[in-house]
């Protein structure tokens, strides 16, 4: 329930600009938060998993490809990786 | 069989280096054509003199390749028809031991003692083998020099050894493959130098 | 002139026949290096795995065009992908026949193809996930994985073909990969 909400809050706040994920971002501490976490901020999500005890998700946005590693503990960023 | 060895192992390695070769400069233009291919993805256009330069030198590399290959396909069929000579000259020095026994008319018992003396055996070993005394095969030996024109033991053998030679060199030339005695004397050693200066080429 | 042949015939009766040339030898042991180091060593999402990965689609690349230019053996006339030939070596194998191919035998010809057209799959398919359109995108990643999976299905089933051949043969056909040369049997007939 405490996910859908904030799944919600997440969906229905919509940004005045596209913000971008940094390694300071803080994205959730699941797969479905973390992929609406970047879904808000203009990212369309390729692939979202756990790979090696980490939520994995591949996005794209504006002809830019990205890949970002966030805990499931503190939903911090451990690894981002952004290719032109 | 030193003829084959010497030059065989020189021209492997240098087959071997051809390849590495070949392969390094392949590799070099795959990251080249990588790199042109990952630059135009992300400009879309080639107008980049970088581009050019590389484009230039993959296009450079990848015709070193194809020339390298045709260069070390030519070494492989130099190298097997070496073989083959070789072979064609073994065979070949099998019918001319018949062909000249049977031209000097040899009985049985003298081929067997020729081809004996040809591998090197003195009568006393010759009559060993044979169960003969040492001076009937001394008589055949004679017999044997006699009618194959020759002076002794060293001449008679030379004979077929100046066969060997002028046969494998007509085997890669073409030349007409049966010299007279004189001629291939003369012939062959002139040809075994050309032969052996092609090789150190 | 049978004296002769008995008696000068004091080397083993096998002869040998120059078939591998150091190109397809060079080809043959970096593939297997590239694949090795792919699949077992080198971490999946890191740049030296596609670096390899690229590596190995020129090596099949160089062979390909080997094959078309390069000496006898090495050509696809030598070995050409035809499984009716297969069946045909298969009853043949089982008939008894103990011909010796110089160059690949139909079912390693068809193994080879098969190895080849595996690695520029998983090749192809590892570069699209680095393009736009295909990045994250799960079939590619999927197909990336699942024809990997039969390339070492293919491997394994490689090597017990070569030692299989190896045995039926006579010919050591693992040294033949290293040196280049077949040690073939005298009597054998030669294809």
């Amino acid at each position: 329930m405490r996910n859908l909400a904030f799944i919600a809050l997440i969906a229905f706040a919509s940004p005045a600009f596209a913000e971008d994920v940094t390694i300071e971002s803080n994205l959730g501490t699941t797969v479905a938060e973390v992929q609406a976490s970047l879904k808000a901020m203009g990212y369309e999500v390729r692939k979202a998993e756990m790979e090696d005890g980490k939520i994995e998700v591949y996005f794209v946005r504006d002809g830019k490809m990205g890949e970002v590693y966030v805990s499931t503990e503190t939903g911090a960023v451990t690894k981002l990786e952004v290719k032109g | 069989m030193r003829l084959k060895h010497l030059p065989a192992k020189t021209r492997e390695r240098r087959a071997t280096v051809l390849a590495g070769l070949i392969l390094l400069q392949a590799l070099c233009a795959l990251f080249f054509i990588g790199d042109v291919i990952e630059d135009f993805r992300v400009d879309g256009h080639l107008d980049n003199p970088h581009l050019l330069l590389e484009t230039i030198a993959a296009i450079a590399l990848i015709a070193g390749v194809i020339f390298l290959m045709i260069e070390l396909r030519g070494l492989l069929s130099r190298m097997s028809d070496m073989q083959t000579g070789l072979k064609v000259a073994h065979g070949h020095l099998v019918e001319v031991i018949q062909g000249f026994f049977e031209d000097w008319n040899l009985t049985k018992a003298e081929r067997d003692v020729a081809i004996m003396i040809l591998k090197g055996l003195d009568n006393e070993t010759i009559a060993q083998i044979r169960n003969t005394a040492s001076g009937t095969v001394r008589a055949q030996a004679t017999r044997i020099y006699a009618k194959s024109a020759t002076d002794g033991r060293a001449q008679f053998i030379s004979l077929f050894v100046e066969e060997l030679l002028a046969g494998e060199i007509s085997s890669e030339n073409g030349a007409d493959p049966e010299p007279t005695n004189q001629q291939s004397a003369e012939s062959g050693t002139k040809k075994t130098s050309n032969l052996i200066t092609d090789e150190t080429a | 002139m049978v004296a002769i042949t008995q008696r000068t015939s004091g080397r083993a009766s096998a002869r040998q026949v120059a078939v591998w040339d150091p190109l397809v030898r060079l080809i043959h042991w970096s593939l297997a290096l590239t694949i090795l180091l792919n699949g077992a060593f080198v971490d999946e999402e890191s740049k030296a795995h596609e670096w390899i990965g690229y590596i190995a689609l020129g090596l099949v690349g160089l062979r390909l065009v080997w094959a078309l230019i390069g000496p006898k053996y090495a050509r696809f006339s030598a070995f050409p992908p035809s499984p009716r030939r297969a069946v045909r070596h298969i009853k043949a194998m089982l008939a008894g026949d103990r011909s010796v191919h110089l160059s690949h035998n139909p079912l390693g010809a068809l193994m080879a193809y098969n190895i080849w057209a595996s690695v520029i799959a998983i090749g192809v398919t590892g570069y699209m996930m680095t393009t736009l359109t295909f990045f994250g995108v799960d079939w590619v990643e999927e197909v990336h994985e699942a024809i990997f999976n039969w390339l070492l299905l293919s491997i394994a089933l490689h090597v017990a073909g070569i030692a299989f051949d190896t045995w039926r043969s006579g010919v050591n056909l693992f040294r033949a990969m290293v040196c280049g040369r077949k040690n073939v049997p005298e009597e054998r007939n030669v294809i």
